[in-house]
């Protein structure tokens, strides 16, 4: 009887310790599911529309719903989404797509929505935003349900970052509904569905259980607006939110960026913070005006007192967390009396009042434009304005609100002489992609800055139609040497940007791997919330 | 009466007719135009952006627009949304003016509560400790920036004791926060205000006659001075009423309020007319109505006062 005791429990603990790490290992999956995610933005949603998906926090929406053939992953590196693979022989481009993937409605996904969503982009009567991606496109075919072949106008080495900008919609649901209904009711193939969207308060998006890698772990993300900066802050370091989509203020992110609380993501922007400079002003005509400019600014001064190291003095107009960067090209250091040899030698001699003139009888005063509350670029500008007036050189400062100032920025680019110089932050390059002719050459939707250097043109036409990636480099490393030399804005610095995830969101990327432009929601179908 | 309130209600058509004229015109005088701020920073043609503007009706003489939307409006019909591409703009309004109402209620209520009587009790307690406190707080609430405030009670109250919600409408709690913030002015003015004008009831011929016949002083205080203070207290109260939408713009950008004034600068920024266009016409409104409350309170508070 004893033994038939000790028998049983020798089973029972055996039982225990054969099944028990088992249902362990079953209950932490099953943990991971349920919660939350709270990301702050510092705008409202407004287009939640794969066709018009410019702003910032419409882009945590819009990319959660709907997925691409292919997309660019944290570390910039293409990777497939609803494609299979890809060939490419030159003009023509062969996409394999996934089978059995679902759109939220439990359609499947085939070539069809492929045909319909570029299509529906390249149409000019629907004056979607993402036109200029598709533009290339000569025709699109159907070669099976899960089989298309895209056929572009010439050879177009930028076409794999076109084809990951732009995001599939259902054709047979999408057909059905004007593009403002759609706005409001978003449907496509990724790890979320639209729940709800209240205006101004958050946007809701709900697992989708059919999701093709299977339904994420958090139930749902609730994308809030909260305008004001160090409100944001505040949400953040109070636990109310898990992350923001916009970085905050240097001081703030100064302040949190020790703690413990956060995941922290820090890299480059591809942005350069820069001095727009309009060539149609006759006084930026010189090649020599533009480089006294840039010896006559402290770049150092900017990155280290105002910026308190968040930020690298710029270089050329590309990143150098980007591996187009050319670092071999013409550097400006701060050297106040160069830019005063310069300036003379390109007629300017100082007036009574130690602004120079020329030969006219011109001051040299130009002003720059602002956006109204924009605090951070404001102190710059008074700082960099007190080192050009150093070298006789006046800039005065003009704030307007950005209707305005966006109206006077695009009339450049129409030709129109309406601003000397704007201090603003842009990305000129297509995210990773390193072409920048729209800014560069003459007629350029962006070349707000009349710029038109034509061997620059011929190197920046030179890289969208080589697909050879080592002639492509060369063709950018020439156009940053001339970039450099030529000074076509001002260019001071590239910000760092810092982003932070709350620590109890477990599954988040590794920081070290990743490069910029992070965004901290694009990949939360991995992500989970740990329950305490 | 009821000659003087139809009267009151025909003049105000009027002024809000004059208001929606305004609104237009300054609305269309400002440079800038939506769909560059919607698309100015993108790929986009100038074509494209023709179109857009076409679509919008934008393309259409000043005159044409303001009669298609004043015509609209006055069926009940704002139109849609060019930022937040196609919503209603009655939707989009409606869904907010519950959150802007209520909060302002509640700290119109609030500082009330706490002004009238601080005001009552300084004047009669006239340099007394309660007195320089309340004055001593008055002053100091008053000069306070109200988003400064906003942000101080967050750290306080968010930051460092962890009590309160830092954005939104979460809860009951998350009320607390812009609510002070909102009092905190109306309070201090309307204290102010309150003592100064008990002070001035004081010294008139029919307090001292009221003391004089041996009234208690209590009852002089409660059936006349206060009676008679209450008139201008109460247009104080309608007039900082109209101050209600610039207080509340800054409070809800502070705590991401999802409510009115948000919107409403938020759609300035964006040259959303539609959406700027039937804020303030609504905020016309509710001013002359409450003006008109205001001048229709006065029967009941002075029987001095009636209309024929």
């Amino acid at each position: 009887m004893k033994n038939l005791k000790s028998i049983f429990l020798a089973c029972f603990v055996l039982c225990i310790f054969s099944i028990g790490p088992g249902t362990v290992q079953a209950a932490e999956d099953e943990s991971k599911y349920g919660g939350t995610y709270i990301l702050a933005s510092h705008g409202d949603a407004t287009y939640l529309n794969p066709f018009f998906p410019g702003r910032n926090s419409d882009q945590n929406i819009i990319f959660n719903i709907h997925e691409p053939l292919y997309r660019l992953n944290a570390s910039y590196e293409l990777e497939p989404v609803l494609a299979e693979k890809y060939e490419v022989s030159g003009r023509s481009w062969i996409f394999h797509l996934k089978k059995g993937v679902l759109f939220h409605d439990g359609e499947e996904f085939t070539a069809e929505d492929v045909k319909y969503t570029y299509e529906w982009a390249m149409d000019p009567e629907n004056g979607a935003e993402t036109k200029s991606n598709m533009s290339r496109i000569e025709s699109i075919e159907i070669i099976d349900d899960y089989t298309v072949k895209i056929t572009t106008k010439e050879t177009y080495a930028p076409f794999m970052t076109s084809i990951a900008n732009h995001r599939i919609v259902p054709k047979h649901y999408h057909e059905q509904m004007s593009a403002e209904e759609y706005n409001l009711h978003p449907m496509g193939t990724g790890p979320y569905k639209f729940k709800e969207w209240v205006p101004g308060d958050h946007v809701t998006l709900e697992a989708f259980a059919d999701y093709r890698q299977g339904r994420p772990y958090i139930d749902y993300l609730k994308m809030v607006p909260i305008p004001e900066p160090s409100a944001t802050a505040i949400s953040l370091e109070t636990g109310n939110i898990h992350s923001s989509d916009w970085p905050l203020k240097p001081e703030d992110t100064l302040r949190v960026i020790d703690s413990e609380k956060f995941h922290v993501y820090r890299g480059q922007s591809l942005a350069v913070n820069h001095y727009l400079m309009n060539h149609l002003n006759p006084f930026f005509q010189d090649k020599r005006v533009r480089q006294a400019m840039m010896y006559a600014l402290s770049r150092e001064a900017t990155v280290n007192h105002l910026m308190k190291g968040l930020a690298a003095v710029a270089h050329t107009n590309i990143s150098p967390s980007l591996p187009w960067y050319e670092d071999d090209v013409k550097k400006y250091s701060y050297d106040p009396e160069k830019a005063k040899q310069l300036l003379a030698a390109a007629g300017w001699t100082p007036g009574p009042d130690g602004i120079l003139v020329n030969a006219d009888g011109e001051r040299f005063e130009i002003t720059c434009e602002l956006l109204m509350g924009d605090q951070l670029r404001g102190s710059q500008a008074e700082m960099d304005s007190q080192m050009l007036k150093q070298v006789g050189i006046e800039m005065k400062l003009n704030y307007s609100e950005m209707g305005v100032w966006v109206e006077k920025m695009v009339s450049g680019a129409r030709g129109e002489w309406n601003y000397d110089l704007a201090l603003m932050n842009w990305t000129f390059s297509r995210q990773t992609d390193p072409d920048s002719s729209e800014y560069f050459t003459p007629g350029g939707s962006n070349n707000w800055i009349n710029w038109d250097d034509p061997e620059m043109t011929k190197l920046l036409e030179k890289g969208i139609t080589t697909t050879d990636p080592d002639k492509r480099y060369e063709a950018y490393s020439q156009a940053q040497k001339i970039f450099a030399e030529e000074v076509p804005f001002l260019y001071i610095q590239f910000w760092d940007n810092v982003h932070f995830i709350a620590k109890e969101v477990k599954g988040v990327p590794d920081p070290s791997t990743v490069t910029w432009p992070f965004k901290p929601v694009h990949d939360i179908k991995d992500y989970w919330i740990a329950k305490d | 009466m009821r000659s003087y309130i139809i009267k009151r209600l025909f003049q105000s058509l009027i002024v809000v007719w004059l208001v929606s004229i305004v609104i237009f015109t300054t609305m269309h005088l400002t440079p800038g135009d939506p769909v560059t701020i919607l698309l100015g920073q993108r790929d986009v043609s100038a074509e494209q952006m023709d179109k857009i503007r076409a679509k919008w009706g934008l393309d259409q003489p000043i005159v044409k627009q303001y009669l298609v939307w004043a015509g609209n409006a006055f069926q009940g019909d704002f139109g849609k949304s060019i930022a937040y591409n196609g919503v209603s703009v009655i939707d989009l309004v409606l869904h907010r003016v519950p959150n802007t109402a209520l909060l302002n209620l509640y700290a119109f209520v609030l500082a009330i509560i706490i002004a009238i009587p601080a005001g009552i009790f300084s004047a009669v307690r006239q340099y007394s400790f309660f007195d320089y406190a309340t004055s001593g707080f008055a002053i100091f609430a008053m000069s306070l920036p109200n988003f400064w405030l906003g942000l101080m009670l967050l750290i306080v109250f968010s930051v460092w004791l962890g009590w309160l919600p830092t954005f939104g409408i979460q809860s009951w709690k998350s009320y607390i926060l812009p609510c002070i913030s909102l009092a905190a002015m109306n309070a201090a003015i309307l204290t102010r205000f309150t003592r100064s004008k008990m002070l001035e009831e004081q010294k008139q011929d029919y307090v001292k006659t009221a003391r004089s016949k041996g009234v208690m002083e209590k009852n002089v205080i409660r059936k006349h001075v206060i009676r008679n203070a209450a008139i201008p207290i109460v247009t104080l109260i309608g007039y900082r009423f109209a101050y209600i939408l610039s207080g509340t713009v800054v409070i809800e950008m502070v705590f991401a309020w999802p409510g009115v004034g948000r919107l409403l600068v938020e759609s300035i920024f964006r040259r959303d007319y539609l959406v700027v266009q039937a804020i303030t016409l609504v905020a016309a409104i509710i001013i002359v109505v409450v003006n008109l409350i205001t001048d229709i309170s006065y029967t009941f508070i002075d029987p001095r006062v009636h209309y024929d």
